[in-house]
């Protein structure tokens, strides 16, 4: 696939840096709940920290970083009106967790939402502060001089905190190199392969999407604080727009059950004799991911996984595995980003549709003491994505693609990494992989879940200029 | 051979009694999917493909109704006789709030015929995704395709090549009495040819009126519509959640859309295009897929309150967003033909330009549209509608084919 050049259209001074930024040798990250207890000292408190947060430009290249999100309830704290907040899309609005939302995304049985330890519209969870930083002593010197901050502020509690990390290869808990694929924003003046470069607004707020249109974005309804730091409504309807430059970040903590994947695999694969096979197992897993540990495609090497570090994303299913016997159509990868080869479609039209469901992804992995257990320990991802439309993008591919065990030919595959089958379905203990197989396909049964929802929420991730007018609210 | 049929009722309702209807519809909470026998158990009617009922809502002078809709094997005459056997206290409890609906003596299996058979009205526009399949053969077909896969499975690396393999399959099926009834001869729908061209010939022959047609559109209904530009994000929050907690409950879902039909040429267009549907759906998209769009099981437009206001059911696979989403991307034109005769769609050029492409405007007028199907039945709620037709497909190559050579025999064991 060709790298095609992509120039550089967009504010990114205004644009809040893990957007379009991986921070892949910022190693460390750290998550505040913040709940606003004072309006009027937390505003003071967005003003004073709002200089230092990273941009999208990427002359910046800072040791350490700092984002900022907001809940609906948090908005209200700071004091945007009833009005101006029911201008958000309903997603947003309503969160993570209602009655059709937990079937659409299968937060049910051990991932239901009352479980979760946050999140699902918890009361007190206003904002979400995100620190990255190079290593675990820098982390700690930059959390405690902003714990310091909010403290002297007095206006803000922070009621949970969680960490995450990169590992320098790169891989997360089940053991495979995570990150690889990632849309690139049409106009951020970075080049990538044709392929992945996806129109501005399916990411950023107050720009073309890949439907040609511009996405839904909040405007204001009735004015409030210094409406000279809004843009204004691109679209025409002479309203502020506190979208542009903008997007909508879901968080999902997913426990990952490491011991039960690889036993999985294991059981699945046993030689006749009852002996580990150890090939065998790593390459049904492999499959079910859509490539080999070290992260090689594989469309690309089918065989076996030539080692290494590799985070080669240059393929394509239409011309290269058409019928899955490489990468199944099972496989995570291909059901969560199905590229040049979706259903029956042709290339072009599959691109097209793909394109209208992708998401960046900033996910770190994650590690905490079981009930305050040093010595056992709970694994996961902190899954965080980006999006401007939360229904046709992060959730429409985790229930139309991911959840659906009737993709193409399928008849009760899902994608057995994050996939989730409908509560109610009489089949939904049975659950198969199959592995596409010349002479016949090869057919794993008795699922498990590797995965459950520990906590999550939708949030608004703001410009920067938006930041500073919700200060002057 | 079985055609799937389309049967719509019109019921007309004592306006006082809208309300107490919609809670005899919702007794039990059963009825939005229907998975367990409810107040109006479809599960007894061995015919049925979908069903449901909804209420029509009164609209300025337009009364309320009741709307009974069915998609089912055979012919109307034997499906309504089969619900007034075998689901008469059902029926009785819906139908006491309807005018006129006979009571006491009066009421028996013929007075009850007589009166569905009163308000049975046309449907203009019908789509059948799985067409000549009976619902008993829809899951028949699906256990033999199980029972494929276990036996595949079973004998995992048994066989040399794709040949040996399907040799394999078929004797084994082909010996088995359970599968007898896969013997009888089935002929998958097919392209009907002479029909295709002699309506592409009748299309031709009208295209200068329809040219003329959407030329007075553009010039002279066009530029006079200025429907409201609503995303889904603007629909009061309570009616959108209250359709919402209907939806993605099993692998299927339904849409029930009332709409106002525009006046004048719109309507006679909407006329045309409907018959024009229907007769393509019959005779052209017959492998499973209506323009493109693969996941609709059945589909229906009827015109209701002398052709004022008309109706849309559709019942597919995914959710909402998925559904209307996926038309837009393979057929947009086609939605805007049918829907700009309805008010307040989005603006539409030429009738085939703008409209759906919209797409956060058209999604928005489509839940603004939408009414609750109160009560909403599948014959078999977790097929995928791809799945319905490659079975068969499967059956027909493993009980009525020739021997295979290797790449074909391979082709058809890829999809299992």
């Amino acid at each position: 696939m060709a790298i095609v050049d992509n120039p550089r259209t967009l504010d990114l001074d205004d644009i809040q840096g893990m957007v379009s930024k991986g921070y892949g040798k910022l190693y460390k990250t750290a998550y505040f709940f913040l709940k606003v207890d004072e309006a009027k000292k937390a505003k003071l408190w967005l003003k004073e920290i709002a200089p230092f947060i990273d941009s999208a430009n990427i002359k910046n290249t800072s040791e350490k970083t700092l984002h900022l999100a907001f809940t609906p309830s948090g908005l209200s704290k700071l004091g945007l009106s009833q009005k101006n907040i029911d201008a958000f899309p309903t997603s947003f609005v309503e969160g993570v967790s209602t009655e059709n939302r937990n079937r659409i995304l299968g937060d049910y049985g051990d991932s239901d939402p009352q479980n979760w330890r946050w999140g699902a519209q918890q009361s007190d969870l206003d904002i979400l502060l995100i620190f990255h930083a190079s290593s675990v002593e820098s982390l700690n010197a930059f959390i405690e001089e902003q714990k310091g901050i909010i403290e002297d502020n007095g206006g803000i509690t922070i009621v949970t905190e969680l960490k995450g990390f990169l590992t320098e290869d790169n891989k997360e808990p089940f053991g495979f190199h995570d990150g690889i694929s990632q849309p690139i924003i049409k106009g951020s003046g970075r080049p990538g392969p044709e392929n992945d470069i996806v129109e501005t607004g399916e990411f950023l707020l107050g720009y073309k999407n890949e439907h040609g249109q511009y996405p839904f974005s909040p405007l204001l309804e009735e004015n409030q604080g210094n409406l000279t730091l809004l843009a204004d409504d691109i679209a025409g309807s002479g309203k502020k727009d506190l979208g542009r430059n903008g997007t909508f970040m879901v968080f999902r903590q997913m426990e990952q059950h490491v011991d039960k994947f690889w036993n999985s695999m294991e059981e699945k694969t046993k030689n006749e004799d009852g002996s580990v096979n150890e090939d065998a197992k790593i390459k049904l897993a492999s499959k079910c991911i859509g490539r080999w540990p070290s992260g090689a495609s594989l469309v690309n090497f089918p065989d076996a996984d030539p080692g290494g570090s590799l985070d080669n994303d240059d393929f394509s299913y239409a011309d290269h595995d058409p019928d899955g016997l490489k990468c199944p159509f099972g496989s995570h990868l291909r059901t969560n980003n199905p590229r040049d080869s979706f259903r029956w479609y042709n290339k072009e039209q599959s691109l097209k549709v793909s394109k209208r469901h992708r998401i960046i992804r900033r996910g770190r992995s994650y590690e905490m003491p079981v009930n305050g257990n040093e010595d056992k320990k709970e694994v996961g991802l902190q899954f965080i994505c980006f999006n401007t439309n939360i229904e046709l993008q992060f959730e429409f591919i985790q229930h139309a693609w991911s959840n659906n065990n009737q993709m193409r030919h399928l008849s009760n595959d899902i994608d057995v990494i994050i996939g989730v089958p409908p509560e109610n379905d009489p089949n939904n203990k049975n659950v198969q992989f199959t592995v596409q197989a010349e002479p016949v396909n090869e057919y794993y049964d008795g699922w498990e879940r590797f995965v459950t929802i520990k906590g999550g929420e939708y949030f608004f991730f703001p410009s920067i200029s938006v930041i500073n007018f919700l200060s002057t609210l | 051979m079985v055609i799937q049929n389309p049967v719509s009722l019109q019921i007309p309702l004592i306006q006082s009694h809208v309300d107490k209807v919609t809670e005899v519809l919702h007794q039990g909470g059963k009825g939005n999917p229907c998975l367990e026998e409810g107040v109006f158990p479809f599960q007894k009617l061995e015919s049925v493909h979908f069903g449901r009922w909804i209420i029509i809502p009164a609209k300025g002078s337009l009364p309320a109704s009741l709307f009974y809709a069915a998609n089912i094997d055979g012919t109307a005459e034997n499906h309504l006789n089969e619900i007034v056997t075998n689901i008469p206290e059902g029926l009785d409890k819906i139908l006491e709030h309807c005018p006129d609906y006979p009571v006491g003596d009066a009421r028996n299996k013929t007075s009850r015929l007589n009166y569905l058979k009163k308000y049975e009205i046309k449907t203009q526009g019908f789509y059948t995704g799985a067409p000549n399949r009976t619902v008993k053969q829809v899951h028949q077909e699906a256990a033999l395709h199980q029972a494929i896969k276990s036996y595949i499975k079973d004998n995992k690396g048994r066989w040399k090549n794709a040949k040996d393999a399907f040799s394999a399959i078929k004797e084994r099926f082909k010996n088995d009495k359970q599968w007898d009834w896969a013997k009888e001869r089935y002929e998958l729908p097919k392209v009907n040819i002479p029909a295709t061209i002699l309506f592409v010939l009748l299309m031709l022959i009208l295209l200068p009126f329809i040219l003329f047609a959407i030329l007075m559109i553009r010039l002279f209904y066009e530029p006079r519509e200025h429907p409201k530009k609503l995303s889904q994000n603007q629909i009061p929050k309570e009616k959108l959640k209250a359709l919402k907690n209907q939806e993605d409950i099993i692998y299927q879902n339904q849409l029930s859309q009332v709409f106002d039909t525009k006046t004048g040429l719109r309507r006679i267009m909407l006329r045309f295009l409907l018959w024009s549907t229907t007769k393509a759906s019959r005779y052209i998209f017959v492998k499973g897929q209506l323009f493109g769009t693969p996941t609709i099981h059945f589909a229906r437009w009827v015109l209701v309150d002398n052709g004022k206001r008309f109706i849309f059911f559709s019942n597919f696979d995914g959710s909402f967003d998925e559904y209307l989403g996926d038309f837009v991307d393979n057929n947009g034109w086609g939605l805007n033909l049918i829907y700009g005769a309805a008010k307040g769609y989005p603006k539409t050029y030429f009738m085939i330009g703008g409209g759906s492409y919209k797409i956060l405007e058209f999604m928005g007028w489509g839940r603004n549209t939408q009414v609750p199907s109160h009560i909403w039945y599948s014959a078999y709620p977790w097929y995928g509608q791809q799945q319905i037709v490659s079975k068969t497909i499967l059956r027909t190559e493993i009980f009525n084919s020739k021997t295979l050579n290797e790449k074909e025999a391979r082709n058809i064991l890829k999809d299992i």
